[in-house]
Formats: C-alpha cells, sequence, structure tokens
C-alpha cells in the first residue's frame, strides 16, 4: 500500500491550521528561528542546494541554485515574487496551501528572503483565489504583529516584508516574466530571457521567484535538514510532490508522496482507482500542458526523469485520469479552447496558431472534419512548438499531439462519419 | 564630438566574419554583415520585444531557433540565417501572421509599401490552408486622422510601444487577449498626442491609415517630391505626395540629424489648404466691393500707386514687411528691390521680436556664434529650454531630446514663466515670475558668481555648472516681450558668468549654445537676411545702410510717415506683439498692398491682394533652427499663381526700375558669394540633406565676444503689477493654433486649442472666476474673452493664453510701450 508522506501538508486534518497560534503550537517558525540565529544565509543557501529540493510549479528547477544566481553584490531592492498564481487545468495543491498552511508558506518566503537577500516579498495571487487572498493577508498581518516580517524581525537585524498582489484571471500570468510585468502594472505578457529574473526581474531588481508548494517545503527542509530531505524520492527527484489527483478517479484529491512510487500506485492505492469501474484510457501526468500518455504507461515511477522518458512531463504535479468512455476529440477540443482563450497574444504563432487549432477542432465535432485536418494539426503543432516567445506555446500543443499521434482512430471516426458532438457548445468567438 | 570607446564582439554570420559593437542586436550585426532578415515587430526606434518571430535564426550550440533581434551578440558566435529548416520556421510565421489577414491588397492604402506583402511576395506563399472563419472587427476612427482596419493587424504593438517609449503619449494599448486582441484607445481624454501620424508608417501593414488620404492613390502612382516642411522651424524633412495636381499626403523623408524619421501631426496633416486656396485671382476693393481682377490690372495698379507715393512723398513713404515664412531667395530679392530699386530704408524681414539694433555685436553673437545644431543640441550633457514649452514651439526637437535623454546621464531642464505641462516634459522646472526674466536673470548670475547653490535658483545653476556642453533653447516666452534683446542679453551674461566660474574653479568647458525656437519655418534664415549689413560689412554688394525695426516701421505708418503698406507673406494683426499699432498703422496708410496664399485678418484689408503660390509649388532654401540650410523643392503640381519673385519682377518692370531674376538658383549663387558660410556651395550642390551653416568663433573671437558682453551695461529690473490689474499675461504658442493653414485644411479643427485663460486656482478664486466659466480678460489696451481653466502648472499672478487665437487676438492687450502686461479676469456677463 502506497503511504503519504505529509510534509507540506503536515497538518491536514488539524483544524484551524491557518492561524498563527495553531502553526506555532505545531512547530511553526521554529526553522525561521534556527535560521536568524544560528545560520549564515549562505549556508541556508548551501543547505537547499544539498536537499536536492526541486521547483514545483512546473520546471523542476533546483530552488537552492535558483537562488545562488542572485548577485550578493547587487545594491537592491531586490524581491520575491512567490507565484500563487496556480492556473494550470488540473492543480490546486497551492490553493490548497494557502488556504489551509499560510504560514508554512511565508515561514518559507521569509527564510528565503533570508537567504538571498531580499528586502520584499511579493505573493502574486490568482485573481480567483478569494479565500487563499484573504488568508494569506491574514496570516501576513499575524506574522508582522507577531516580528516574524517587518524590520529587525526578531531582534536579528534582518528585515523583509510581504505584499499580496493578486492578478486579474490570466493563466499567462503564471509564467515567470509574465508574472512580473504584470505585477508591475503592465499587460501580462512575458519578458525576454536574457536578462534572467535574478539578475533583473521586477522593476529590473533581482528577483526570485519560486511556486507556492516549493517555498512551503523550505521550512521542513531547514528543521528536518537537508539528508532526511535528499534522503527521499529519488536518485535525480529528491523528496517529495503534492499530486493533485482528478478525472475520472473515485476519490479526486491531493495526495503527498515521495517521488518514485509508481503512477499506478498513486492512482489506485490513494485515489481510489478509475471510477465507476472502468478501464483507464490515458492521463496526464502534469497538467493539461503535458502530453497525454497512454493506459499502457501507468506504471511509470512518479518522477520527473521517469516521466520524460516516457514521452510527457511531470509539470505541476497534476495527475488527469481519463477512462475508456472519454470522447478524446471532445477533450482535447475543451483543453485547446482553454489555450486559445489564454494565449496572452503576444507572439504570432502562439496567438494565431491556437485559434486555428481551436477552428479546426470545432469544425471536427461539427461534423466537417477532412482527413487532412490531421496533418495539419501535427503540422501547427510543429509551428507552434519551440517557435513561440514562451513555453505556453509548446505547452498548447501537447494535448494536440499527444492525442492525434494515439488515438488517431478516434479522430477519424468523427471525420469518416461526420459524427457530430452531442452537446452544443459555443463556436469560436469572432 | 563625442568618441566613445566601443569594444567590438566578432561573431560569424552565414560564414562572414563581423566584428560590431558590444551589445548590438543580432539583426543589426546581420543587416552591418550585408545579411537581411525579416522582421516585422521590430523597429530601430523601439526596444525589441520578439513577438513577430519572422527574425528567427539558428545559433550554434543553442537548442531551438532563435529570434534575432533579441539576441545579443556575443563573442565567437556562429550563426546560420538561411537553411531550409529557417526558410521552413519563417514561411510558418508568414502563415500564421495571414490567418486573419483580408485579401484585400487591391483595396489598401499600403499595397506597395507594405511588409507584409514583400514578405509573402519573397516567400512564394500562393496558397492558404485556412478554411475557417476569419476574424472581422468592424473598422474605426483611433483618433480624427488614423483610420483603423483591425483585420489587417498584425499585432506587431509597433504602434502601442512608439506611444509607450517614444513620445510617452499613451494613446494606444492592447485590448482583450489571445487572437482577440487588438489595438484600442484608452477612452479617456489625455494630453494631446502630437505625434500620432508617426503610427501610420511605423505601421508594417495597411491596419493604420491616415484618414485623409484613405482611398485617395496607390503609393506606386504618386509623384514624390523631397522638400522641408514649412510649420515651424525645426524644419523636418518631408515626402510631398501628390497626383492628378493635388497634394495627397505628407510623409517623412528620414533626415537624420533633424526629425530622424519623425513628424508632428501639423507638419504632416495640415497640408489640405494646398488643395483649397482661397484665391485663384488678383482682387481688389474691400469688403463687400471686394473683386477679382487680371494680373495685368494688378501689376498697372501696384506700379502706380507705388509710383504715385514715391513721388509726392519719397521712396521712405514704402514700407515693405516680408514675412518669416519666405525663401531666403525671396528675401535677398526683397532687399534688394525694397533698398537698392525702391529705395526705401522702411522694410523688414521676420518676426521682428528682437531688435537687434540696440546690441548689435553682442545680439547677433548669440544668434550666429553661438548656435548648435540640432545634432549637437541632443550631445549636450544639458538641454535647457527657456522662456519656451519645446512641445508647441519645437514639437520634433521636444520629441528628439525626449529620446535622446533615454539611457543617458543627460539632462533637460526647463526655465520658465510656468511649467511646460503634460507627459513628454523637462525633467526639471524653475519658474521665474511671469514678465520678470530680467529680475530672474540677475538672481541668477548672483547666485553663479557667490557659489551658494541654495534657494530658487540653486539647483539651475548646479546644472548649469556641473554640465561640460550646454544647449539653451530660448522661446516665445522670451521672444514676445518688449525687452526681448535685454533678456538674451541677460542670458549671455549667465552664460559668460558660468563659464567665468568654471574657469575659477578649473572645470573644463564644452560648447554652451544658445538657439533660438522662433515661431516660423524660416524666420531664422530671415533674421540672417534682415540683419544681412552686419554679416557682410564692408562689402560693395550690399551697402550698410540702416533699416526700420518692425515696430518702427509700424510706428511712422501710424504716425503717416509712411503712405503704402506692401505685406508679403505676413499677418501682422495675428503675429504682431501689439494689434492696435497695427490696426492704427492700416488706418493710416493711404494703400495696403498684400502678397499672400490665404485668408487671414490683413488679407481682409488689403487694398489690392495678389495671391502667389502655395508651399508646395516653391523652390529656395531655409535655414532651420539648427542653422541647417536646407532646400524647399517645387512638387509636381502646376499652379497658375506666380511667385513671389516673379510677383516682384513683374512690378519692377511695370514701375521701369530694371529687373530682378525669377530663379531661386541664381539669386542663392550670387548671395553665396558674399557670405562666408556658404560661399562653398551652389544652389545645385547644396546635399539633400542640406548643408550646416557654421558661424562659429575662433577663440580669440569669443574672448572678444566675451569683452563686449562684459561691457554692456544691463539693469535687472524688476516689475510690480498695479493694484487694478493684478495679473500678468503669458502668452504661450500652441502647435495647433488655429491658424489659416490649420483654417483651410480639413479635420484640423478637431486638434485645435481651446480658447482658454488658463490660471492658478488662487488667481481664480482672487478674481472671483470658476472652472469653466466665461471670463472677459482685460488690459488698459483692450479685452478679449476666454474660457476660464485651471491649470496647476499656471504659477500664481500670471495668465496664460494662447497667442493665436483669432477669435481672442492675446495682442490686442498688449502695448509695445509696456514693459509687462498687466491684466485682471472677471466672469463676463
Ligand atoms: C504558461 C505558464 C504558466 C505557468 N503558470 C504557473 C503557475 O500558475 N504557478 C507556478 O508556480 N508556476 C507557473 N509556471 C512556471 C513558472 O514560470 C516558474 O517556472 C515557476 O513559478 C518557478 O517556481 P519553481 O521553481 O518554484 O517551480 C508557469 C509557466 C508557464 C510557461
Ligand atoms: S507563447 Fe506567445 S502568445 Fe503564447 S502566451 Fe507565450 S508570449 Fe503569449
Ligand atoms: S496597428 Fe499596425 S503597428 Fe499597430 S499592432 Fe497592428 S500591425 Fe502593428
Ligand atoms: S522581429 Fe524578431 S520577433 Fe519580430
Amino acid at each position: 500500500m502506497t503511504e503519504l508522506t505529509k510534509v507540506v501538508m503536515r497538518l491536514d486534518g488539524v483544524a484551524e491550521a491557518h492561524r498563527l497560534d495553531v502553526y506555532e503550537a505545531n512547530g511553526g517558525y521554529k526553522a525561521l528561528r534556527k535560521v536568524l540565529g544560528e545560520m549564515k544565509p549562505q549556508e541556508v543557501i548551501d543547505e537547499v542546494k544539498a536537499s536536492g529540493l526541486r521547483g514545483k510549479g512546473g520546471a523542476g528547477f533546483p530552488a537552492g541554485l535558483k537562488w545562488s544566481f542572485v548577485p550578493q553584490d547587487h545594491p537592491g531592492p531586490k524581491y520575491l515574487a512567490c507565484n500563487a498564481d496556480e492556473g494550470e487545468p488540473g492543480t490546486f495543491k497551492d490553493r490548497w496551501i494557502i488556504e489551509n498552511n499560510p504560514h508554512q508558506m511565508i515561514e518559507g518566503c521569509i527564510i528565503c528572503a533570508y537567504a538571498v537577500g531580499l528586502s520584499h516579498i511579493y505573493v502574486y495571487c490568482r485573481g480567483e483565489f478569494y479565500e487563499g487572498k484573504r488568508k494569506i493577508e491574514q496570516a501576513a498581518k499575524e506574522a508582522y504583529e507577531k516580528g516574524y516580517l517587518g524590520d529587525n524581525i526578531l531582534g536579528s537585524g534582518f528585515s523583509t516584508h510581504l505584499t499580496v498582489h493578486t492578478g486579474a484571471g490570466s493563466y499567462e500570468c503564471g509564467e515567470e516574466t509574465a508574472l512580473l510585468t504584470s505585477l508591475e502594472g503592465g499587460r501580462g505578457h512575458p519578458k525576454i530571457k536574457p536578462p534572467f529574473p535574478a539578475s533583473e526581474g521586477a522593476w529590473r531588481k533581482p528577483t526570485v521567484i519560486n511556486n507556492v508548494e516549493t517555498l512551503a517545503t523550505v521550512p521542513a527542509v531547514i528543521s528536518q535538514g537537508a539528508r532526511w530531505h535528499a534522503g527521499m524520492g529519488t536518485e535525480k527527484s529528491k523528496g517529495i510532490k503534492m499530486v493533485c489527483v482528478s478525472g475520472h478517479v473515485e476519490r479526486p484529491g491531493i495526495y503527498e508522496v515521495e517521488f518514485g512510487v509508481p503512477i499506478s500506485a498513486i492512482i489506485n492505492d490513494l485515489a481510489g482507482g478509475v471510477w465507476q469501474g472502468r478501464q483507464i484510457k490515458g492521463y496526464f501526468p502534469g497538467g493539461s500542458s503535458t502530453p497525454v500518455l497512454p493506459a499502457e504507461k501507468v506504471d511509470v515511477p512518479y518522477d520527473y526523469e521517469s516521466i520524460a522518458e516516457a514521452g510527457s512531463m511531470l509539470g505541476s504535479g497534476a495527475l488527469i485520469v481519463f477512462d475508456s468512455e472519454t470522447d478524446i476529440v471532445r477533450m482535447a477540443e475543451v483543453i485547446t479552447r482553454f489555450y486559445a482563450w489564454e494565449s496572452c497574444g503576444k507572439c504570432t504563432p502562439c496567438r494565431e496558431g491556437t485559434r486555428w487549432m481551436l477552428q479546426i477542432y470545432e469544425r471536427i465535432l461539427n461534423g466537417g472534419g477532412r482527413m487532412e485536418d490531421l496533418e495539419l494539426l501535427l503540422s501547427i503543432c510543429d509551428n507552434l512548438e519551440f517557435k513561440s516567445f514562451c513555453p505556453f506555446g509548446d505547452a498548447a500543443v501537447s494535448v494536440v499531439r499527444s492525442t492525434v499521434s494515439l488515438y488517431r482512430d478516434e479522430y477519424e471516426e468523427y471525420i469518416r462519419e461526420h459524427k457530430v458532438y452531442r452537446r452544443r457548445f459555443t463556436p469560436v468567438k469572432h | 564630438m563625442d568618441t566613445q570607446e566601443e569594444n567590438l564582439v566578432t561573431l560569424t554570420i552565414d560564414g562572414r566574419q563581423v566584428s560590431v559593437p558590444e551589445g548590438t542586436r543580432l539583426t543589426d550585426a546581420a543587416k552591418a554583415a550585408g545579411i537581411d532578415i525579416p522582421q516585422f515587430c521590430s523597429h530601430r526606434w523601439l526596444e525589441p520585444l520578439g513577438a513577430c518571430r519572422m527574425c528567427l535564426v539558428r545559433i550554434e550550440k543553442m537548442p531551438k531557433l532563435e529570434t534575432a533581434c533579441t539576441t545579443v551578440v556575443r563573442e565567437g558566435m556562429v550563426v546560420t540565417t538561411d537553411s531550409d529548416e529557417i526558410r521552413a520556421a519563417r514561411k510558418a510565421m508568414l502563415e500564421f501572421h495571414l490567418l486573419n489577414h483580408p485579401l484585400e491588397c487591391p483595396v489598401c492604402d499600403k499595397g506597395g509599401e507594405c511588409e507584409l506583402q514583400d514578405l509573402t511576395e519573397a516567400y512564394g506563399l500562393t496558397k492558404s490552408r485556412y478554411v475557417e472563419d476569419k476574424l472581422a472587427r468592424p473598422d474605426s476612427m483611433l483618433t480624427p486622422f488614423l483610420h483603423m482596419n483591425y483585420k489587417r493587424c498584425i499585432l506587431c504593438k509597433r504602434c502601442v510601444r512608439y506611444c509607450e517609449e517614444v513620445t510617452g503619449s499613451h494613446l494606444l494599448k492592447v485590448d482583450q487577449r489571445g487572437a482577440w486582441s487588438h489595438i484600442a484607445t484608452y477612452g479617456v481624454e489625455g494630453p494631446p498626442d502630437y505625434f500620432s501620424g508617426n503610427v501610420i508608417e511605423l505601421c508594417p501593414v495597411g491596419a493604420i491609415t491616415s484618414e485623409l488620404f484613405r482611398f485617395r492613390g496607390r503609393s506606386w502612382e504618386l509623384g514624390k517630391t523631397r522638400t522641408v516642411c514649412n510649420q515651424c522651424a525645426v524644419g523636418c524633412n518631408v515626402e510631398l505626395h501628390t497626383r492628378h495636381n493635388e497634394l495627397l499626403r505628407i510623409v517623412p523623408a528620414v533626415h537624420p540629424d533633424v526629425d530622424d524619421g519623425h513628424l508632428c501631426d501639423r507638419g504632416r496633416f495640415a497640408y489640405g489648404y494646398a488643395n483649397n486656396l482661397p484665391f485663384k485671382h488678383p482682387m481688389t476693393g474691400k469688403g463687400g466691393e471686394r473683386r477679382e481682377i487680371s494680373w495685368e490690372e494688378a501689376e498697372n495698379t501696384a506700379a502706380e500707386k507705388i509710383a504715385e507715393v514715391v513721388e509726392k512723398h519719397g521712396a521712405n513713404a514704402l514700407g515693405l514687411i516680408a514675412g518669416s515664412g519666405l525663401t531666403n531667395e525671396d528675401y535677398v530679392a526683397f532687399r534688394l528691390i525694397a533698398h537698392t530699386h525702391l529705395g526705401t530704408e522702411n522694410f523688414f524681414i521676420g518676426e521682428g521680436l528682437i531688435d537687434v539694433g540696440s546690441n548689435p555685436l553682442a545680439i547677433l553673437h548669440s544668434l550666429f556664434f553661438d548656435s548648435a545644431s540640432i545634432g549637437e543640441i541632443l550631445r549636450s550633457d544639458l538641454i535647457v529650454s527657456v522662456g519656451c514649452d519645446l512641445i508647441e514651439e519645437a514639437p520634433v526637437l521636444a520629441l528628439r531630446i525626449k529620446q535622446a535623454l533615454k539611457g543617458s546621464d543627460r539632462k533637460f531642464i526647463s526655465l520658465c514663466a510656468y511649467e511646460p505641462p503634460g507627459y513628454w516634459g523637462p525633467q526639471e522646472h524653475y519658474c521665474y515670475d511671469a514678465g520678470n526674466f530680467l529680475a530672474a536673470a540677475g538672481e541668477i548670475i548672483q547666485v553663479i558668481e557667490s557659489g551658494n547653490t541654495g534657494g530658487r535658483w540653486g539647483g539651475l545653476v548646479e546644472n548649469l555648472q556641473k554640465a561640460r556642453t550646454v544647449a539653451v533653447i530660448y522661446g516665445q516666452d522670451m521672444l514676445r516681450h518688449r525687452n526681448a534683446d535685454k533678456c538674451l542679453l541677460a542670458l549671455l551674461k549667465i552664460k559668460q558668468a558660468a563659464i567665468r566660474w568654471r574657469k575659477a574653479n578649473g572645470i573644463e568647458r564644452g560648447h554652451f549654445s544658445l538657439n533660438p525656437a522662433l515661431r516660423s519655418a524660416n524666420a531664422t534664415g530671415a533674421l540672417v537676411l534682415n540683419n544681412l549689413e552686419f554679416l557682410v560689412r564692408g562689402q560693395a554688394e550690399l551697402p550698410e545702410r540702416p533699416h526700420a525695426t518692425l515696430r518702427g516701421l509700424f510706428e511712422k505708418a501710424a504716425a503717416g510717415e509712411v503712405k503704402l503698406l506692401y505685406l508679403t507673406g505676413v499677418n501682422p494683426l495675428m503675429t504682431f506683439v501689439d494689434r492696435s499699432l497695427v490696426e492704427r498703422a492700416m488706418k493710416a496708410v493711404d494703400y495696403l498692398i498684400v502678397q499672400d496664399v490665404l485668408t487671414n485678418e490683413t488679407t481682409e484689408r488689403a487694398d489690392l491682394l495678389l495671391p502667389v503660390a502655395p508651399w508646395p509649388c516653391r523652390e529656395g532654401t531655409y535655414v532651420n533652427l539648427g542653422w541647417r540650410l536646407q532646400r524647399l523643392r517645387a512638387s509636381d503640381i502646376v499652379t497658375s499663381l506666380p511667385t513671389n519673385l516673379e510677383v516682384w519682377n513683374r512690378l519692377l518692370i511695370k514701375l521701369g526700375k530694371g529687373s530682378h531674376s525669377t530663379t531661386p538658383a541664381r539669386i542663392f549663387d550670387e548671395i553665396a558669394r558674399l557670405i562666408p558660410a556658404i560661399s562653398h556651395l551652389s544652389f545645385d550642390t547644396i546635399p539633400e540633406t542640406g548643408s550646416l551653416l557654421d558661424f562659429r568663433l575662433d577663440e580669440e573671437g569669443e574672448r572678444r565676444v566675451a569683452e563686449e558682453i562684459e561691457k554692456v551695461k544691463l539693469d535687472f529690473p524688476r516689475y510690480e503689477p498695479p493694484k487694478d490689474y493684478p495679473l500678468v499675461l503669458v502668452q504661450k504658442l500652441y502647435l495647433m493654433r488655429n491658424s489659416p493653414r490649420m483654417r483651410l485644411s480639413k479635420k484640423m479643427d478637431a486638434v485645435a486649442p481651446e480658447p482658454l485663460a488658463q490660471m492658478h486656482p488662487d488667481d481664480m478664486s482672487a478674481s472671483g472666476v470658476a472652472e469653466g466659466q466665461d471670463v472677459v480678460v482685460e488690459s488698459v489696451n483692450g479685452e478679449i474673452r476666454l474660457v476660464a481653466r485651471r491649470c496647476d502648472w499656471v504659477q500664481r499672478g500670471s495668465v496664460v493664453v494662447g497667442n493665436y487665437l483669432p477669435e481672442a487676438p492675446s495682442n490686442r492687450l498688449v502695448s509695445v510701450d509696456e514693459n509687462i502686461t498687466y491684466i485682471r479676469v472677471r466672469p463676463s456677463q
């Protein structure tokens, strides 16, 4: 039986865990006290590096390494942007953290700020997270009152501040440089890299950008040590991950596990297996942006490397399962619609290509497909992928390319039989 | 010249080695190697964006294709810009651009000069794989001049970035997201955008087109003539596009040292008058009795009247004035006719704002020898506008200064009676009390000498002391002043004090230039040629003989000494400082001849009206405010109207006074012999980019002039308002002033400034007037009616009024006999 390893979710089930007193009663802010009292900033960075902690926002970049890129001799100010924009379809872990355990994220932010020398923390919160935003603000207020935030934190001489900034409902604003533009008050368009945010980020000042879950893991890494963290998971994917299981399973939810457990075990042991006793047809291992994997690949170990080897990505940890009854073309259309609507519109291939693909899907679902549409879709994927300005374009083609390749027969059936999708749906806006 | 040590980076592009300065973008490096990389979103005026993805190239060791426009060169980089893979990628990007693009090249204004069309052809995209519905947002008007066709837009954002990065007007933005993104305005009343027209050429496709030009002609059918804009003293280079004897549009001709390709909206759009000339024939008689007459009759009448006056009252009873928008060749001929052929000393050329006669050496020194070219101004460490709202008075220069500030330590500050308002403006503001520039100058000099930099002028003085090179541009608030010559001397003394201070403190100094921003296109040329006697002192061809000042000329006319006034291209009722003096003069003279193009207040009063060919039909030269001599070229429009030279020549013949050349080239070549600064030129060898007139002095000359200025005794009086007229009138020039050219050009009324009395809130309450209220502004000389507007950039104690409001001419309030115009404001009943 697969076990949960609760680290970020250790207070799951504890009543009122979002309150400072409850968090403190459960060992909260001990890591911060330890860092401020006993560790030099560089030691904190080294510890996080040694722990093997990787970013949980999608790319899996080593957190300690990212922190070490910030120039130490820069006169400042330098910033931390905590990415709480969580927009990836299928992902709902950051929301759980900010609503149920916000102090752990804040503690992680402060530790990061201390380690890297950041004078201000911006939590960029998804606009629709009404409750989450209030919970963070409430928690920050408590932290200020208790002296965990503000000037001269706990008498250490170190100061940092925290502001919550809400987005206005755009998936692309979760991409780190678009997030910065939005934070600065601009349209949520990504920026040219280089310069990278670590040297020129928000307002052209050095900025660290980390995901909520990444930062919420940091206090545990400090309290229990790099060795403890590095001892979990696999050789290259160390530690734990909150997996958001959704789709056709009996018990959708968030399950925090060590890297390396088989995906089938997560689905069957933790999420109660495919619902209604049906068979699994395939799944997205890391959210709608990651290529679909077929049922045969359900035993792949849950870690970055194994999933990549299987042809997909671990992404943000959203495991979306679909059963044998699923209409693949319709599913791909729904997700393609998401990308067409969410494309920020900055660069031509993504702006035009996503809508084009959506139009083709709608035509197919309306019974007007042509066999050559499949080659056309794949060709559009080729022209979009790696040619757009930001990784959004690559994300948008994942579902199209993978489903056309894996379930071509379903597409062909639609086209051959002029099948019409049974529900009416909104055609593309003109 | 500032020579910067540049580090070179060497890289290989398509097998060719190139060395370019550090920091160069790959697209520019390729260009240096003679390789063209297609680009839609990039533009030399704008920060790179990386949006269109047309410039994809392969860079060794990079996993994917990279956009050249966003890539900075690195040592040893190996780049491929042409391969099957790259061509396929670009073709794919073109296909994306064309998805929603309508196939309407045959009816699109951009056809023939469209970057999308060119590249589509180059990449041989003939068939579309797109069979879905295109997006079709209906067209709209972004501004009265800019027509937006959304379907054609490829969302390169050049237009938006121009308004953000270059002008700062924030006129445009992108609305919505993804494929539904579209260009929009903010829909709120913002500060006026004087440069909006530049997005027309900037737009790589035909999405933004000129409302005035739309559907009027195909680009390849147009006659194209390079000439110089005649709307202000910057002298932007433009191309006149004509067809069927009509001027259809004006586009920039791109002069790197003048306009860099930007035009202001006045220069670009206010051309309709040329196709809508009010006078086709000479006219005689006033008011209802006015009738058209033949040229023969007109010439005979003029000659008779002139001969009669000379016979009865002597040559000095003739008063001749030429306005500041004529060509240098016109001025030379005008002088010769006035002086040699007619023999009157009552002639004048130009705006007449500065009376050079009071101290010729010092003043001419500042006008000629102290000047800088536009390029030099832009390279100066410190740029100071004095008594000037530069965006209104020299718009493209203001824009280029704004650009020159970007990413440099250069500073742009203002010393004025108000804080020039708006988004584009100077970084620091120093205000003198309205009308009291002289008093302020006295204080500033004291501060410089004391070395003590606190107080009101401390910051200004520190700037003057610190900067190695300083460029001062002074404008209307200093020039439109009875004491303009004294103000200029005061400015010279400030300069000398700063230089002395630096010398005493062992600080190296560079050029400290002074340039006037005069109102009209060739006001600088007019100044030169009005004062020719000082320049060619001692040369036989142009005997040194004093001639009248403009004020003196009007005074003589008003006093009945001048009997006949002959005005060419000048509307003194609006442009001369004192309207009542002009009115008295016009009333007193026996006969008024007006030679002009468009209807204005002065042509209305003419006894004899001689219409001449408009600017697009003129040949000759202008001198811009940066002392660049530039050629005006006539377009292919055939006009039945004569030029100034032709009218004058006919008159001379009728008068039996010989004849004069009607060819500008001949006149130019003659005058070139006399003026050292242009003696190396002939009309036909003036380069396309013009020629800088270098009047600069050598060190010895500078020392002599400095001594001369030291010697000038100058008071720095402070004037206080009388109790019953507690406010000071400040007249401000507005770019979009409702001048005849604007009135007779389509659509320009939409941007004309309102007739406002712009006031400090305290003065509004003290005067008992409210925001938006109709008010009477009065002085001892007269009154005008305006609308009160609260403005935080106006200083307490002053009222800022547009100086060219036909319905409320501010010069009605002014008398040449007063140092300052004191006024009061009251609600109108
Ligand atoms: C289109 C797009 C959307 C993204 N959305 C999010 C998001 O909602 N939350 C997030 O943490 N990271 C998101 N990312 C990843 C971020 O760019 C960035 O890699 C991450 O925040 C870094 O934090 P980490 O290193 O802690 O994972 C997104 C990336 C892309 C390309
Ligand atoms: S790929 Fe281009 S259009 Fe798409 S989200 Fe990124 S920048 Fe915007
Ligand atoms: S209107 Fe023209 S310049 Fe502006 S975004 Fe569209 S194509 Fe580009
Ligand atoms: S020119 Fe490089 S992306 Fe547009």
